[in-house]
């Protein structure tokens, strides 16, 4: 579903040249839940940008449903990310104007479905738990409540790739433990979850974890000692 | 902390939002560039005008004979000499005619002011011409003549052309000149300030040529006298008329001062009312550049709210937290003012072009500039932005450490929103947007929408104006031809009995192929005089009408055109009786020219009742009935005569066929004296539309700082609708819509901001500035809805000017997915 090719990013920062990316190659399968560790400054970010057609890759190619996004325009990157990609942030980025269904709404109305944005946006909310606080301003909401609601918002696109950068960075443990147990059932449904974090404690939940350091992948594979249920995790 | 630390972070804040600070210093340039440059209008032009006439030595007393009177020009002489203090006298003759200044081109058939001068040891010495072209009179001058300079720029009429007089007199134009009582040319007995360049020819020719011409040998009308140094003009005033009493019974003569001279005092009072509302309209620019200025210091505090609470943390005295936004204040403050500098001389530069072209001059003072005016426009342009500044940090200083670290206030709460809580507006999610975006901060959008406003006022204010000054004209255009729009006024040289022969061949006019011109003609008397009240003396037009008449009559608002029992009445206008605080019935005292016999009249009041009150707006215009003119000594005789053209006549054909007709020395349509109107407020007109341009300029300027910093401020939200893949046009359209509802709120806030300064400006100051005209405040559904396109439609469409730079956002780095 997801295949990078040999990818490259160098960025200029005044005269000097950085390598983000140093030739990542991998491939992601639909329905696999994985995590991309590493720290600050390892490409983790970079590769979500890349798979998430945010950004360009200097070299290399990033290959999504057979579609080879590298060289797209800029014009048909909107329509790709419109049609193929749902981000989750790690300090939300709702609309703070909007109520949490509205939020979620502006996610159905994007993909033209807007006769049943009302209703489907409700049922977003509903399933992250949140029926009773649809109609509540973002600042309304607990840290927690305002990831469901983005959540919410990308489920409510229906796109098989789910991109989360550092989606519990913000959050306490316990409010940390449901997002990813609601991130963790969308790959039930078939899309693609791939979450960045630093937090090594959340890779034991994935089915595959890719650590990048320096913008090279050092390890891909399950996580160490097999995969963990969401009530053993610690932090 | 070293100031240059502070100083160097500041000027980083500048250079991020460079095209924000640039577009708020030209808002601030426009502002104090109005201001200065429109400040220094009325001392330069007070300069220029004493320096004019100082240079043509304008008269210090005036002697003017009652209209028809004739003295011998030695006997005038000799009754004036000896006078102590008095340094010269010039008499001349001075006869009103037509004129045919008519060139292959342009057909140019006018009425016309000969002035007989003295031309003796290079003369006139008093009054003097001031030649702009060709060359002056001098003594052997015979049948040449000099033109006046306005009238002959106005049909671009060059010295060497020939101008017929009225009888067939040829005289040869060797120059163009201007003297002082011409400067700006008023008509005498209209009352009010009507600039005839158009339609009044002002003729210089040698004394003895006007004497000949006239066939007044030895006769002048008018006397000019100029004063030694220091000299009371008053008490050599007293002597004058003493001397004129004595040698001069029979005729009724009038000294006036040069200083009382009507286009001197005209001028220097149009300067001065001018300058005062040229000074408002510069206050508006100062404080629509004010509010701007505010709402983007206030937001650029804002955004350094969560530093400064850093700073507060960190332990860094709250003073050194204020440097750093005061400073970019500041910056932004220096860099208005200097580009204001600029603006100001090209305003003054477009200004006093205006001036001079509506009003030249034949002298003018060196610099238009004003120092006074620039520094006070500076200081307000650098203290203003200042003070936008200075509110905000407060507040954010004298928050918790905590609070203000929680960075941007308008984030943390709905605003407006929570009315609105549960309501499902119509529309996509996209379409909430504009409007909760709106509602989410009502400071931010009230400041906006109020900078908005202040434009959309002024451009208001501007139109109103416009709309009331040609509406006013409409009316007394409306007012005066209502009955017989093509009706022609044929003024005659004297006043003829009725029944005389020259006044039936007039009304019997034809054709050279015998076809009538005129369908009716009516006899009529028109008089100037001054309707005395207890507080105030108003300047008069009489025109006697007969009762019965098939041509015009004035159409009333109230009263009647006669009094019934017996008394003479008139018809005046409301503001006359309202200025004159008099109503139907009551009695006003009337100064008028009393008629003695051939070529000799003088004035004398009578009291008359006030049977009506007319329609036409112009204060001056006064009626009576023709029958009951025997109080002026003139029943039975007219003085003009009011006809109607047989259709498809033309005014220039009656004109021609009445050219050489020897009792006419005008024919004119009523619309003329409109056209005059339309000329005196030509320059007010004309920088009045200057203004709507650097108005919308304004309110593009307002609109577009207002959204580049919406963006800025919502930068992230529109990263985040990118990285979902929404368009940016979409993006771009949803702040089409926030700024539609501003441009909307906007210009209904400015529209009823603008009604009231219209009627405020128009009641306190117009009725000062222009008291000869009842000036009837209109704002015309064309303004309305030209401010309402232009408001809303400058504001709305701003944000495609900012599209391309959505369209460039890092994505990425806006959203912090790099972290």
């Amino acid at each position: 579903m997801i295949v990078l090719e040999n990818v490259v990013k160098r960025y200029s920062m005044g005269e000097v040249n950085v390598v983000a990316l140093g030739g990542v190659s991998l491939e992601i399968n639909q329905g696999e839940f994985v995590v991309v560790l590493g720290t600050s400054g390892s490409g983790k970010s970079t590769l979500l940008n890349m798979i998430g057609a945010l950004d360009s890759s200097t070299e290399g190619h990033v290959v999504i449903n057979g579609r080879d996004i590298t060289r797209l325009s800029r014009a048909e990157k909107f329509t790709f990310r419109r049609e193929a990609i749902s981000f989750i942030f790690q300090t939300f980025n709702l609309f703070p104007a909007l109520t949490a269904l509205e939020n979620v709404q502006f996610a159905v109305d994007l993909k033209g479905r807007g006769s049943e944005s009302n209703g489907t946006a409700a049922k977003m909310l509903e399933s992250v738990g949140l029926g009773e606080r649809m109609n509540h301003f973002t600042h309304e909401l607990s840290g927690g409540e305002q990831q469901r609601v983005a959540i919410a918002r990308a489920l409510a696109t229906g796109n098989p790739i789910l991109l989360a950068d550092e989606p519990t960075g913000e959050l306490d443990f316990r409010t940390g433990i449901q997002i990813l147990q609601l991130l963790e059932s969308q790959v039930e449904t078939g899309r693609v979850v791939l979450v960045v974090t630093h937090n090594r404690e959340i890779s034991r939940i994935a089915d595959r974890v890719i650590e990048l350091s320096s913008g090279q992948i050092v390890s891909d594979g399950p996580p160490t000692g097999g995969k963990a249920d969401i009530a053993d995790l610690h932090w | 902390m070293k100031m240059r630390f502070w100083l160097r972070w500041a000027w980083r804040d500048l250079r991020r939002r460079w095209l924000q600070v640039i577009a708020i210093a030209i808002i601030i340039a426009l502002g104090t560039g109005m201001y200065a440059g429109l400040g220094g209008q009325e001392s330069w032009r007070i300069e220029s005008m004493d320096l004019s006439y100082e240079k043509l030595q304008l008269h210090d007393l005036k002697v003017s004979l009652a209209s028809g009177s004739f003295a011998d020009q030695e006997d005038m002489i000799a009754a004036l000499d000896g006078i102590e203090g008095v340094a010269h006298v010039e008499p001349r003759l001075i006869m009103d005619t037509l004129v045919d200044a008519s060139t292959e081109d342009q057909s140019i058939l006018v009425s016309g002011r000969v002035i007989g001068v003295d031309t003796g040891a290079g003369g006139p010495l008093v009054d003097r011409i001031h030649i702009d072209g060709g060359r002056p009179l001098t003594e052997k001058d015979t049948y040449k003549a000099v033109l006046e300079t306005k009238f002959a720029r106005y049909y671009n009429l060059e010295h060497g052309i020939q101008l017929t007089l009225m009888g067939g007199i040829d005289l040869d134009v060797v120059g163009l000149g201007q003297s002082p009582e011409y400067l700006y040319i008023m008509p005498e007995h209209i009352g009010f300030a009507v600039a005839a360049e158009s339609n009044l020819a002002i003729i210089y020719v040698p004394l003895p040529t006007a004497q000949e011409i006239y066939q007044r040998q030895g006769l002048v009308n008018d006397v000019r006298i100029q004063l030694t140094e220091g000299e009371d003009p008053f008490s050599v005033r007293s002597e004058v008329q003493q001397r004129l009493a004595d040698s001069l019974p029979d005729i009724s003569t009038q000294i006036t001062f040069g200083e009382d001279d009507p286009a001197r005092v005209f001028l220097y009072a149009d300067a001065e009312e001018d300058q005062e509302m040229l000074n408002l309209i510069a206050i508006f620019f100062l404080l629509g550049a004010a509010l701007a200025a505010f709402n983007l210091a206030g937001r650029l505090v804002e955004s350094q709210r969560r530093e400064i609470g850093i700073g507060m943390a960190l332990g860094v005295p709250r003073l050194w937290l204020a440097v750093r936004p005061l400073l970019v204040g500041l910056q932004i403050a220096f860099l208005g003012t200097i580009f204001g500098l600029p603006l100001a001389l090209a305003f003054i530069r477009m200004f006093g072009w205006m001036v001079l072209e509506f009003m030249p001059l034949p002298y003018t003072a060196g610099t238009m500039l004003h120092p006074p005016s620039f520094i006070k426009a500076a200081a307000l342009g650098i203290f203003l932005p200042l003070l936008a500044v200075m509110i905000p940090v407060w507040q954010a200083v004298n928050l918790s450490p905590l609070e203000a670290m929680k960075g941007h206030i308008a984030a943390k709460s709905s605003g407006f929103n929570r009315w609105l809580k549960g309501l499902r507006l119509p529309g996509s999610s996209f379409a909430q947007m504009p409007l909760r975006n709106i509602l989410r901060t009502p400071k931010r959008t009230f400041i906006t929408v109020l900078g908005i406003s202040v434009a959309i006022a002024l451009l208001l204010l501007f139109l109103g104006l416009l709309d009331t000054f040609l509406g006013t004209l409409n009316q007394a255009n409306h007012a005066m031809t209502y009955r017989s729009p093509d009706r022609v006024v044929i003024t005659l040289n004297s006043f003829y009995p009725t029944n005389h022969e020259l006044v039936r061949d007039i009304e019997g006019l034809s054709a050279d192929n015998d076809e009538p011109l005129l369908s009716d003609t009516e006899p009529g008397l028109m008089l100037g005089g001054r309707m005395l009240g207890e507080a105030e003396e108003i300047e008069t037009l009489v025109e006697f009408y007969p009762a019965q008449s098939n041509i015009w009559r004035p159409a009333l608002l109230e009263g009647s055109l006669e009094v019934e029992g017996g008394d003479t009445g008139i018809v005046i206008s409301r503001k006359a009786a309202e200025d004159l605080d008099v109503g139907i019935g009551d009695t006003l005292t009337l100064e008028h020219p009393y008629r003695e016999g051939p070529f000799a009249f003088r004035n004398i009041e009578t009291t008359l009742t006030i049977s009506g009150i007319h329609d036409n707006p112009l204060r001056g215009f006064s009626y009576i009935v023709l029958e009951e003119a025997a109080f002026t000594g003139m029943e039975g005789y007219a003085n003009i005569l009011v006809s109607n053209p047989e259709p498809s006549v033309t005014l220039s054909q009656i004109q021609r066929e009445l050219f050489t007709h020897p009792a006419v020395i005008s024919v004119e349509a009523l619309s003329n004296i409109l056209d005059s109107f339309e000329e005196v407020l030509g320059l007010m007109i004309n920088i009045l539309r200057v203004m709507q341009g650097s108005v919308l300029f304004l309110a593009f300027l307002i609109a577009f700082n207002s959204t580049s910093i919406n963006i800025d401020d919502r930068i992230r939200e529109v990263a985040t609708m990118f990285a979902f893949g929404t368009r940016p046009r979409t993006v771009t359209w949803t702040q089409v819509g926030e700024n539609t509802i501003l441009g909307v709120l906007g210009t209904i806030l400015g529209s009823l901001l603008g009604w009231v300064i219209l009627n405020q400006l128009m009641i306190s100051r117009m009725e000062v500035m222009l008291e000869e005209i009842e000036l009837l405040i209109t704002v015309t559904p064309y303004s309305m809805i030209m401010a309402a396109v232009l408001g809303v439609g400058v504001v709305a469409l701003t944000p495609l000017v900012s599209a391309r730079k959505l369209s460039r956002i890092d994505i990425p780095s806006t959203l912090r997915v790099m972290e």
